[in-house]
């Protein structure tokens, strides 16, 4: 476990700024204490100061894991976002797509999003940017990408991709043994 | 036909089938063959009976086997025969077959730079007791290794020498030479590897890739820049692309602590924050 090195903390918030933009301001200063980030075998975790202490204690080949894992660097240095980090990111989710009810299940299997199954989406999202996956009645499904933005939504034809996957709760069934 | 003739029949059959079963020692081969007993080896030149290999091979060649086993095992007995613990041992001649070896024949150690300069002068190593007498000790010890005779770095007292800085650890100092000479070692011990390998290599023991990459290129500059008398401190400054390039090479990784005041951490993340939010608004 060590803190993140400055370019580490780049390249994670570039990504967390990619779903939540300004709000990183919210989950680095939370009025119920002090949260920070720990970098612990590649894994990036958000954790109060206490379990920071806790955690501490274990020698780092112990370690299996502490707070909330929100990702992993790939060897390669880009930063991937983990399901586990939905509870942190969906509240202060920019860009929001709703998926039908008959879509829902796609998209938990590990597929990305037809025009067909999308519901509703935010106005003015981006071509590309991160987005929070919800089913109708608001419960957060995953992340995924945009692949198109909403104008071009309108426009495209009903089998035309409009989100890319990147993670569902699903996984916490299907990738169970890689998730901290 | 009375009883004696039938019992004289009977015997005699039992007889012919034993024969059958257990044939006699003795074989006979129109053309004699080569037993080679060191390798435990027959050689059969007779010429293969077509007809009988035609109607039945398998038992054409068992009956071929097992008369030149029989012929091995008949020689085998002819050699000087021991007994040990109720087994008995022939000792075998030496083979006569000459039987070509698995591997090539190995090639000669490539010599050492110090053996290829001795035998151009023509030194020759002379032999050297390994034990050697310690006139401090009144005892053997080795020349070199473990418990050495002689050991310099182990007298309780050093003399300073008149010409010596006075302050100097003269302890230290040999320590110091020994442990030199063990690196120097070792370095042409590595040197004399690469050259028998033939791995193309710079004076300083720096491996010559025929094609050096990028990041090789980045790393020699930065070393350059590194290497002079002020360690890069004031080596003139390098255009800010190539310090950009180079940057880190030379660094050991530092993190930062784990327990530090947290309150600092996040503000330097907020800053790291803000500064990225600022670049891209621009």
């Amino acid at each position: 476990m060590r803190p993140l090195t400055d370019d580490e903390t780049k390249i994670l918030f570039e990504k967390l700024s990619k779903y939540i933009g300004d709000n990183i301001r919210m989950l680095l200063e939370r009025p119920d204490g002090l949260y920070t980030f720990r970098l612990h075998r590649e894994r990036v975790y958000y954790c109060s100061e206490a379990i920071i202490k806790y955690a501490s204690n274990f020698p780092r080949k112990e370690l299996l894991s502490f707070g909330t894992c929100f990702g992993r660097f790939t060897k390669t240095r880009k930063f991937r976002l983990h399901i586990t980090a939905l509870d942190f990111v969906a509240p202060y989710a920019k860009f929001k797509v709703w998926l039908k009810p008959n879509a829902e299940q796609q998209f938990l299997y590990g597929h990305n999003v037809v025009k067909t199954g999308l519901g509703r989406i935010t106005e003015n999202t981006p071509k590309y940017n991160g987005v929070i996956v919800y089913t109708m009645n608001d419960v957060p499904l995953g992340f995924g990408v945009a692949a198109k933005s909403t104008i071009e939504c309108r426009a495209a034809d009903p089998m035309a991709l409009v989100v890319f996957h990147q993670a569902d709760v699903g996984e916490f069934l299907r990738n169970e043994d890689a998730l901290t | 036909m009375n009883s004696n003739d039938l019992v004289k029949n009977i015997l005699k059959r039992d007889v012919d089938e034993q024969d059958k079963i257990l044939k006699s020692t003795e074989v006979i081969k129109p053309c004699p063959v080569d037993v080679d007993l060191g390798n435990l080896l027959v050689w059969d030149p007779n010429v293969i009976d077509q007809q009988a290999y035609k109607e039945n091979r398998d038992e054409y060649i068992k009956n071929t086997m097992r008369d030149n086993m029989q012929l091995l095992v008949n020689a085998l007995w002819q050699m000087p025969i021991e007994r040990h613990d109720n087994t008995v041992v022939a000792k075998l001649p030496d083979a006569k077959t000459i039987v070509p070896r698995e591997k090539p024949v190995p090639k000669p150690k490539p010599l050492t730079k110090w053996q290829k300069f001795a035998q151009s002068k023509g030194i020759v190593k002379k032999k050297k007791s390994k034990f050697v007498w310690d006139e401090t000790k009144k005892e053997w010890g080795r020349r070199y290794g473990y418990k050495k005779a002689n050991d310099e770095t182990k007298p309780w007292l050093i003399e300073v020498p008149t010409t010596a800085d006075p302050s100097e650890d003269q302890f230290a100092k040999r320590l110091a030479a020994k442990k030199e000479r063990v690196a120097k070692n070792e370095f042409q011990r590595l040197k004399n590897i690469a050259h028998s390998k033939k791995i193309n290599m710079r004076n300083d023991g720096a491996i010559i890739n025929k094609k050096s990459s990028a990041v090789d290129v980045k790393k020699a500059l930065a070393t350059a820049k590194y290497s002079d008398a002020s360690m890069g401190q004031f080596s003139e400054r390098a255009a800010v692309n190539e310090e950009q390039q180079t940057r880190g090479f030379n660094k050991k990784r530092k993190y930062e602590s784990n327990l530090g005041s947290l309150k600092s951490e996040t503000n330097k993340q907020l800053k790291i924050f803000e500064q990225m939010n600022s670049s891209t608004k621009k």
